[in-house]
């Protein structure tokens, strides 16, 4: 586990990440370093130490791996057993006719450090000189000459990486690392750096935001081609409503008309007079039947309100020339719900038969149109005080009725008979909205 | 044509009606027609809004037969024109099917009722005659249309134009379905009475036309009509 990164300041670089490690200790640290020589040696004349990562306990130093004076090369100290206080750490490339090796500018190296803490007694210390420390590399396998083993007093409460002077320029430390295992120590690939991580992610986040937003773009996309569909489809309906409006209505109209004209009857036989009716009566049945459809397919009364206002229309309309009196049981303020052309078109046909039926066969004086909403259905009544018939033994109505339920079914809705001999007939028609899907 | 109206000119009617209507079949039927019955006289036609707005002051008719779908100027901004130039005249729709929201419209802009142009013949002098005297005739879709032009407008309008409690009564057995013998009945009201509180309803409906909210109302209504073309 890494305990501690390089601050880049000479100072204290703990922060309290490592517990002080007194006598008592029993546990083996990891260090690595980087040092990048100022200037190719530290002082042949004898001066202090001069650079190096070292150990401070009570403020006092302990170990130290640096350089320091005559040792012209890396070396460990103070360490009590050797002469003159230091240890060198056998340099890698010898430097005749100095033992060690020096210590060059613009040569930048790692030294590893293992102390393994020893209860009452100093601690057993590994140094690397420049060690192997790719990934996959272990403390065991690094080639022996660079390896250097010794007891010291390895106590510290305080770890600084210092350099001061001297003749030479001092080090530059950095990629300081402190562990609790070797591994610790080797170089990471990218992959495994904390920035990697980062970026990954919001590499990744970025991805993923990016496909979100290419999906919803893309739903978008499909949404609105869907809407422009079905604007077409609105626009062509409410073209071919104008058209019929336009051309058949306007001549059926004309029939209706010119074969009304009184002029002609004075020259004319009573037959053809009554045959001239006929055509013109034919002529407003047909128009008639035709409102209905103008008004079906017309988008703009896509809407309750609109369908409302027609089913009363149609209901007084075709009244119109009965005895039979009309009541109306529609709100006169309807929600602002859109209904789909088929429904109202189902609708306006199912009412239809069950008006047709009333007139023709109930025999009442008055027949009530009755609208109601309520959560996803709305429900229409069309009621009758007439003579209400035997539904199992219904044939004069049989065909109306089954093309009632057709209509019904057809658009998800159901229908309700409730008659009886002498009780008058009420038809109630239950039809979903909640899943009428609105038009542009 | 102008034989026709010359020729009626003569028989002391007593009800003068102009025709505006773009089809010369249906205008010259119509004129046959108007002209055919003893107490209606056919005074002038004209083909366009522009011509009629332009000839009916001088022709001071009675009634105008308005067709609602008329080139350039339609028959709804004629009626609303028409009604400026010459307030008293009384006002017909003509239209081929049942649109309703243009009807009210015109209804709101100063016309005294509507009919289908497939009407029979009888009809259509009936609801000339009717419109002229006694008053306007409203059916109950129109009237649920009126109630709920009324509550809106209820909202921003001073109490003057407002419906009285009766003709709010009227309007609503109205829009429920009764006839106006059914209310006349249940109200215990002449018929009479009846037409004079539906002809009050037109006149508060046309004082409204003038005014601000309705011309927001009438605006919105006709951007919701010229959406269909």
């Amino acid at each position: 586990m890494m305990l501690v990164c390089d601050n880049g300041e000479g100072q204290d670089i703990l922060h309290g990440a490592i517990q002080p490690q007194g006598s008592n200790s029993t546990t083996t640290l990891y260090f690595r370093f980087r040092v990048d020589p100022i200037s190719d040696s530290a002082s042949k004349s004898i001066a202090d130490f001069e650079a190096g990562f070292m150990f401070f306990y009570n403020g006092e130093e302990h170990m130290a791996i640096g350089s320091t004076r005559v040792a012209w090369a890396y070396c460990a100290w103070p360490v009590s057993k050797t002469e003159k206080g230091f240890q060198d750490l056998n340099s890698a490339r010898p430097d005749p006719p100095y033992r060690w090796e020096y210590i060059r500018a613009n040569e930048p190296l790692y030294i590893a450090v293992k102390v393994q803490y020893v209860p009452s007694h100093e601690a057993h210390i590994t140094a690397w000189l420049s060690p192997d420390l790719a990934q996959g590399a272990t403390e065991v396998n690094q080639p022996t000459n660079i390896v250097t083993q010794f007891d010291a007093n390895a106590t510290f409460d305080q770890i600084h990486l210092i350099h001061r002077g001297g003749v030479g320029g001092g080090w530059r430390f950095s990629q300081m690392i402190a562990g609790t295992s070797f591994e610790d120590l080797l170089f990471r690939h990218f992959w495994q750096e904390w920035w990697f991580f980062a970026i990954c992610g919001t590499v990744m986040l970025a991805v993923v935001a990016g496909m979100v937003r290419l999906f919803e773009r893309r739903r978008a996309l499909v949404q609105i081609q869907r809407l422009e569909k079905e604007r077409a489809v609105a626009a062509e309906r409410t073209r071919i409503a104008q058209d019929i409006h336009d051309e058949v209505g306007v001549s059926l109209t004309k029939i209706s008309k010119l074969s009304d004209l009184k002029e002609f009857n004075g020259n004319v036989s009573e037959a053809d007079a009554a045959a001239r009716r006929t055509i013109a009566a034919t002529a407003r049945d047909t128009i008639r039947a035709m409102d209905e459809i103008v008004w079906a397919i017309n988008p703009e009364n896509d809407t309750l309100k609109e369908m409302a206002d027609y089913l009363v229309y149609f209901t007084k309309d075709l009244l119109r020339s009965t005895t039979i009196s009309c009541k109306l049981e529609v709100p006169l303020s309807l929600p602002d719900i859109p209904v789909a052309t088929e429904v109202r078109h189902s609708v306006l046909m199912a009412v239809k038969e069950a008006l047709n039926n009333a007139v023709k066969h109930s025999a009442s004086n008055e027949i009530q149109l009755g609208l109601e909403v309520g959560g996803n259905w709305i429900s229409i009544v069309v009621a009758d005080n007439g003579k209400g018939f035997n539904l199992d033994q219904a044939s004069e109505v049989g065909n109306g009725l089954e093309n009632i339920h057709k209509r019904m079914s057809g658009i998800g809705g159901r229908v309700e008979f409730t008659t009886e001999p002498g009780q008058g007939t009420s038809v109630k028609f239950h039809v979903p909205i909640g899943t009428v899907k609105s038009i542009l | 044509m102008k034989n026709i109206a010359d020729k009626n000119r003569s028989s002391t009617p007593s009800i003068k009606v102009v025709v505006v209507e773009d089809q010369s079949w249906l205008r010259e039927n119509l004129v046959q027609e108007i002209s055919r019955d003893s107490h209606l006289s056919c005074v002038n036609a004209y083909r366009t809004a522009e011509a009629a707005l332009r000839g009916i002051p001088k022709d001071q008719p009675d009634v105008v037969l308005m067709d609602i779908n008329l080139p350039g100027i339609d028959g709804v901004e004629c009626v609303k024109r028409l009604k400026n130039l010459l307030p008293e005249v009384r006002c017909l729709m003509l239209t081929v099917y049942e649109e309703s929201e243009k009807i009210f419209n015109s209804l709101v802009a100063g016309a005294s009722g509507y009919l289908l142009k497939r009407t029979s013949t009888e009809e259509l002098l009936d609801a000339i005659r009717q419109v002229h005297g006694s008053g306007s005739p409203m059916s109950s879709s129109i009237a649920r249309k009126v109630v709920a032009y009324f509550n809106e407008m209820g909202k921003e309008k001073s109490e003057t134009n407002k419906l009285s409690p009766r003709e709010q009564e009227v309007l609503e057995l109205l829009a429920n379905g009764s006839s106006y013998k059914e209310i006349a009945d249940q109200l215990s009201l002449t018929l009479e009475t009846i037409r004079m509180n539906i002809k009050h309803i037109y006149g508060k409906l046309h004082v409204h036309s003038r005014g601000e909210a309705a011309a927001k109302y009438m605006r919105e209504s006709s951007f919701r009509v010229s959406k269909k073309i």
